[in-house]
């Protein structure tokens, strides 16, 4: 008998003398095991499909607050108009000089004292008591119209939170935003275009066909001086293009 | 053909990867298969390495935890087998250890540098005789000093060539065929009186 043999038999002695089996509840407890930690993570798997969300909510959000941002650049002239608005009552500008201030004021003081003079003839006494406890003297007006003009210099300084005004970095946002708005140009298709621009683009079209590159090339600078709001890059490849070839 | 049906023609590794995927409608089915494919050999390579039913238990109920919970680690490119007793042997190692029989672990096996006399063993005459050489067979293996012990039962329970045992253990080659050797030897002395 060779070793192999004898291997083959103590191998099949050993499976025969061990058929040893775990516990039935041991069995149960590993199974549960299994089971609840499928469970768990099929739980995780949602989770983390709701995460997959985040950076998209994100993105919807800098959208939504983009505009937002717009709009508050734009609140120095919604205050400036504010104050335009309040100057049509008889308060001044804050932007206006002391020189100009002190006119105002003084057409103002010669207004209400014209019509002082003129309810003076009016019979109506209630009305002219009105006029007298709604128009304050001159020097009163006058520094009410200076502590508003304060208040509204102080308003401007002021963002609605409360915080100073940066003017500086304001300026930079609206033009850096402008900037953006006047990139976004439109392109030359035959349904964007006015008759008299689909002319000049046929012609256009023509003269590099003839290869009168320069004819092209002013006719696109007019182009380009005439409707700036469109993206004239297709055209100035073709002109390049055909630049080249006539080379 | 059933899905039972299908689970025992599949692979060990076929079953692991149904099993770590997530969102599976079979993880759970495909894991039992595993299961009931490797209980056994499992439980019983740890009882007889340990040689304490209780230690056994703790340490077999711990590997199947840790098979659960780490399923995503698994290499599918890798036997199922060689990764599921490495961390069984690494677990008996952790038991070992916390129980103080880490010396006895360690413990070089003496009898390894004895020539010993390579007896023949025969296939048993009846049932009464299988049932002795059983009892005998096992008896022989608790005796074996511990490296040759785990060395033999795990070669006869999980199937792995000496190769991979020795990948699994971190040991050479060439320690873990004469732990084999000797191992077969003494249980084949062991059994000599049933010639």
């Amino acid at each position: 008998m060779n070793h192999t043999d004898e291997d083959k038999i103590l191998n099949d002695l050993y499976q025969q003398a061990n058929q040893e089996q775990p516990p039935k509840a041991l069995d149960d407890v590993i199974l549960q095991h299994a089971e609840q930690s499928l469970s768990n993570e099929g739980q995780q798997v949602s989770t983390h499909t709701a995460k997959n969300w985040r950076p998209w909510l994100a993105a919807a959000s800098v959208v939504m607050v983009l505009p937002l941002i717009w709009l508050l650049t734009q609140n120095q002239e919604l205050t400036s108009d504010l104050g335009q608005i309040q100057t049509i009552e008889p308060k001044p500008r804050p932007s206006i000089g002391p020189k100009l201030k002190s006119e105002s004021v003084a057409d103002d003081a010669g207004v209400e004292s014209d019509t002082m003079e003129m309810e003076a003839f009016k019979p109506n006494e209630n009305t002219a008591v009105n006029r007298a406890i709604s128009s304050p003297p001159v020097s009163e007006a006058v520094s009410a119209n200076n502590d508003l003009s304060a208040i509204i210099e102080q308003e401007v300084q002021h963002s609605i939170t409360g915080r100073p005004i940066d003017h500086e970095s304001l300026q930079a946002n609206k033009e850096l935003l402008l900037g953006e708005l006047k990139a976004k140009k439109r392109t030359i298709k035959p349904s964007t275009m006015d008759p008299l621009m689909a002319l000049e683009y046929e012609q256009f079209g023509r003269y590099l066909e003839q290869g009168k590159i320069e004819a092209a090339d002013q006719l696109l600078t007019e182009m380009q001086d005439n409707w700036p709001e469109f993206d004239f890059e297709d055209m100035i490849y073709r002109l390049a293009t055909a630049e080249i070839n006539d080379q | 053909m059933t899905d039972h049906a299908n689970y025992e023609l599949s692979t060990d590794e076929q079953l692991m990867t149904i099993f770590r995927t997530p969102g599976n409608a079979q993880q759970q089915r495909a894991f039992e298969a595993l299961y009931q494919r490797h209980k056994g050999p499992l439980f019983r390579f740890i009882k007889k390495s340990i040689n304490n039913e209780q230690d056994a238990k703790e340490v077999f109920q711990e590997l199947w935890f840790k098979i659960i919970n780490n399923k995503h680690q698994y290499d599918h490119n890798k036997k199922f087998t060689t990764w599921v007793y490495t961390i069984a042997r690494r677990l008996m190692i952790d038991q070992f250890r916390k129980t103080g029989r880490m010396a006895e672990l360690t413990r070089l096996d003496s009898s390894t540098e004895t020539a010993v006399i390579d007896p023949n063993i025969k296939q048993p005459e009846n049932e009464f005789e299988a049932k002795q050489i059983a009892k005998e067979l096992n008896h022989s293996i608790s005796l074996l000093p511990p490296n040759q012990r785990q060395t033999f039962v795990l070669k006869q329970e999980s199937g792995l060539s000496i190769k991979e045992i020795a990948q699994i253990t971190s040991q050479p080659h060439e320690q873990i065929k004469s732990q084999y050797r000797y191992a077969v030897q003494k249980i084949k002395m062991a059994l000599e009186r049933f010639k």
